[in-house]
């Protein structure tokens, strides 16, 4: 069985709560309110982590919550190296027989159960440092931007029209 | 039920990344189909957005994106149009050639660093540096601001 993993939280990530200088009543009342908020958000980050870290637990343990992740689930290749759970769900996008869900699930749309796996993909993003995957791939991969602005203009350059009918 | 064009930089693309290609247009085509001029579908809903500060240009022209089996669909039109023409794909995977699919190796480092909480590096929009560039140029030196130069300088 796979090493359990454990979780450590709180206070790492409150050393992240801003110190101000507090100069009135109103200024001070602010920035407690802040300071709870925070702490709140924090609290409840770790409780989700800390559900997720049973989870983990309770299914065998293959899926692991490491601290230098920031507590993103991960499953560990025969080579050490990480595979995100959010990876996995995208493949599960490409490979479901849609057909056959409708089909179980007839009061539902396509739209619903694509929506359902973006929702479990996004799930499986959650960290402790609250980064935002999908933001962070646009920040940091802007090399094709270029790229993407002549495809843009070359768009009336049609290939195909799909339609319900082909 | 509405429509997606493909344009010819999709279509190549798609063909690039081989039986992937299939699944991914299946899927970007039911996002259409699935939509009609009285009911918005995933390509209209909000999260499809272009974020502030990301190709702005573009934003502003109504370009949005759609994260489907891990690649970035960008394309343009809405359920009113009945038609949605998908122009370009960020592809996170190369193809079916083992050798060249790395998923996306350099993401990946980039993204575990910062969950680690190290600095990672942004790399700016080229055009946005372009324009810096150009700002620092038009910049006059703090000495043509000086008095002396404004009267007798300039």
């Amino acid at each position: 069985m796979p090493e359990q993993n454990t979780i450590k939280l709180g206070l790492a990530d409150s050393a992240n709560v801003n110190s101000t200088m507090l100069y009135t009543p109103q200024d001070a009342f602010d920035s407690l309110t802040s300071c709870v908020n925070a702490s709140a958000a924090v609290h409840s980050s770790a409780n989700l982590l800390k559900t997720f870290a049973e989870l983990s637990v309770s299914t065998g343990g293959y899926v692991h919550l490491l601290p230098e992740l920031s507590y993103m689930p991960v499953l560990i290749g025969s080579d050490e190296k990480p595979v995100y759970l959010y990876q996995l769900v995208e493949m599960f996008e490409g490979f479901l027989d849609y057909d056959a869900i409708l089909a179980e699930f007839p009061t539902l749309t396509f739209s619903q159960v694509t929506a359902a796996i973006s929702f479990l993909r996004k799930v499986s993003q959650i960290n402790s440092r609250q980064i935002d995957v999908d933001e962070l791939e646009d920040e940091l991969d802007t090399g094709f931007l270029d790229e993407l602005r002549q495809a843009f203009h070359d768009r009336e350059e049609v290939a195909r029209v799909l339609t319900h009918n082909i | 039920m509405c429509s997606l064009t493909i344009s010819k930089t999709t279509q190549e693309q798609l063909e690039s990344i081989g039986g992937n290609g299939a699944n991914l247009e299946r899927l970007m085509a039911r996002r259409a189909f699935d939509a009609n001029l009285n009911q918005p579908g995933l390509y209209d809903q909000p999260n499809t957005h272009l974020r502030t500060g990301f190709a702005d240009d573009l934003r502003q022209l109504g370009v949005r994106k759609e994260q489907i089996m891990g690649h970035r669909v960008y394309f343009v039109g809405n359920n009113s149009d009945c038609n949605y023409t998908a122009f370009f794909i960020k592809l996170n995977k190369k193809g079916d050639d083992a050798r060249q699919d790395d998923n996306n190796a350099d993401f990946q480092d980039k993204l575990r660093r910062a969950l680690a909480g190290e600095q990672v590096r942004v790399i700016p929009d080229p055009r946005q540096l372009a324009e810096a560039e150009q700002d620092k140029i038009e910049e006059k030196p703090a000495w043509q601001n000086a008095d002396w130069y404004k009267e007798y300088g300039g």
